[in-house]
């Protein structure tokens, strides 16, 4: 065993080995099934985390944990797979949504513009020197993502669209991962002291639960083709609108007899 | 970090988390039949006005009063003003209906547009907002409600918005009916 994981404390070493464990449990799943076509982002992520684990472990044993090439190449590689993530999660907003043509060109103009609000803003009120830097770049990440996935969300519930089971447990896994990681981040930044030996432990403990919902997201995932939508005669839409504009006005007109009926008495 | 970021951050995690937690359970809630299935069940309560109309007759209030006493007219007074209460939140409901009509058309349609969209994303929220004020001012009491002209000014508004959307979408659109209808069984 390398002696960078020998010296981890044990709950911290049994912690990292199960999330590894974990996420290569989900890969073998998802090649298994066959899903990687499906999620092609999802997958590119949990290879990137592992090879993130991997290369970190390098990292620590050549330069060790206090120096500076760790900190710079650990935090450079946490980038890229927030990055991989920001993918997946775009992966998930399609998937959910995509097959709504006109709600999806909608809501993807929505959702990315509010999630670069949200972004721009974490990063400009975020900014307290190189300290925390890499910090507030993460929450701002963070906050994109939450952004994104919830705003999905938001957008199926509002329409009313099919929320598939696999979809929800992969949008809760990727929010809860995101919300997770700020709240472990903005308390970090804020009690260094005090948490910094809790910090990794909770964003382990949280990614292994996230990991579960993949697995049960990955399992619930149908392999069997679905045909692309049918087109249904216009029709039906002509049929349907002098409807719903006669219900209305009828509505309307109730509405009307009723303020007719409380008028004030002569 | 600063305070205040600390509190920003925080709070905005919170209320995404909540937000989620609350838009999974409304969902979850509202599992069954769905897709254009709610297309099959119109407004139901429209047609019950007449009745509801001459059951509030003021002429009525005042016979009561005269041949059954004080007791008696404000009893009356009191279950008329229950139907009238009961009536509204049909009315509610139907119009709820028909916004969910609405819904279902835009997502199905292959094109929408986000100014009708917008429009009746904020109609509805008027809507709802007025109608709470119209059932205050029924349950108290008050005679005189120009909320309620200004409510059926936004349900025509809605129904013209509807007409042009829905002339917009008849030429162009092509429903993914069977699918959606499919795998929500």
């Amino acid at each position: 065993m390398p002696s960078v994981l020998s010296a981890l404390p044990t709950l911290d070493l049994a912690l990292w080995a199960a999330t590894t464990l974990v996420t290569v449990v989900l890969l073998c799943l998802i090649l298994a099934r066959r899903l990687d076509q499906k999620f092609p982002f999802l997958t590119a992520y949990l290879g990137v985390n592992l090879l993130q684990t991997l290369a970190q472990v390098v990292v620590y044993e050549i330069y060790g944990i206090r120096s500076n090439v760790t900190y710079a190449a650990v935090w450079g590689s946490q980038a890229v797979v927030i990055l991989a993530r920001a993918f997946a999660t775009g992966e998930f907003c399609y998937a959910l949504l995509g097959r709504y043509l006109g709600v999806w060109a909608l809501a993807k103009r929505i959702l990315l513009l509010s999630s670069a609000i949200v972004l721009g803003l974490s990063i400009y009120f975020g900014k307290d020197g190189f300290r925390y830097g890499v910090m507030t770049l993460e929450i701002a990440s963070e906050a994109f993502i939450l952004t994104l996935v919830v705003g999905t969300f938001l957008f199926a519930n509002y329409y009313q669209a099919e929320m598939q089971r696999n979809l929800v447990l992969l949008g809760i896994g990727l929010g809860l991962n995101s919300c997770v990681k700020i709240l472990n981040d903005a308390v970090l930044t804020r009690y260094l002291s005090g948490y910094d030996g809790v910090w990794n432990e909770v964003a382990m403990t949280t990614f292994a639960v996230v990991l579960l919902f993949w697995i049960g997201a990955m399992r619930a995932t149908s392999t069997v083709h679905v045909p692309k939508p049918e087109l249904a005669s216009a029709d039906l839409y002509r049929t349907l609108a002098p409807q719903m504009n006669r219900r209305l006005l009828e509505l309307n007109e109730q509405l009307i007899q009723l303020w007719k009926l409380e008028q004030p008495k002569p | 970090m600063s305070g205040a970021f600390f509190i920003v951050s925080v709070g905005f995690a919170v209320a995404l988390a909540a937000l989620l937690v609350w838009t999974l359970r409304t969902a979850h809630r509202r599992r069954g039949p769905g897709g254009l299935s709610v297309l099959e069940s119109a407004p139901q309560h429209l047609c019950n006005m007449g009745p509801i109309r001459r059951s509030q007759d003021p002429a009525d209030l005042s016979y009561v009063a005269r041949r059954g006493g004080r007791e008696l007219a404000k009893r009356l007074r009191r279950e008329r003003k229950n139907v009238i209460l009961l009536y509204l939140s049909f009315l509610r409901s139907d119009f709820e209906q028909l916004l969910r009509i609405a819904r279902v058309v835009a997502l199905l349609s292959p094109e929408i547009s986000s100014s009708y969209e917008y429009e009746r994303l904020r109609l509805s929220l008027l809507f709802r907002g007025r109608f709470a004020l119209v059932k205050l001012r029924f349950l108290f009491g008050d005679a005189a409600m120009p909320q309620v002209t200004s409510l059926g000014e936004m349900v025509t508004s809605l129904a013209i918005r509807m007409e042009t959307a829905m002339e917009t979408l008849g030429e162009r659109a092509a429903l993914a009916a069977n699918v959606a209808l499919q795998s929500e069984r």
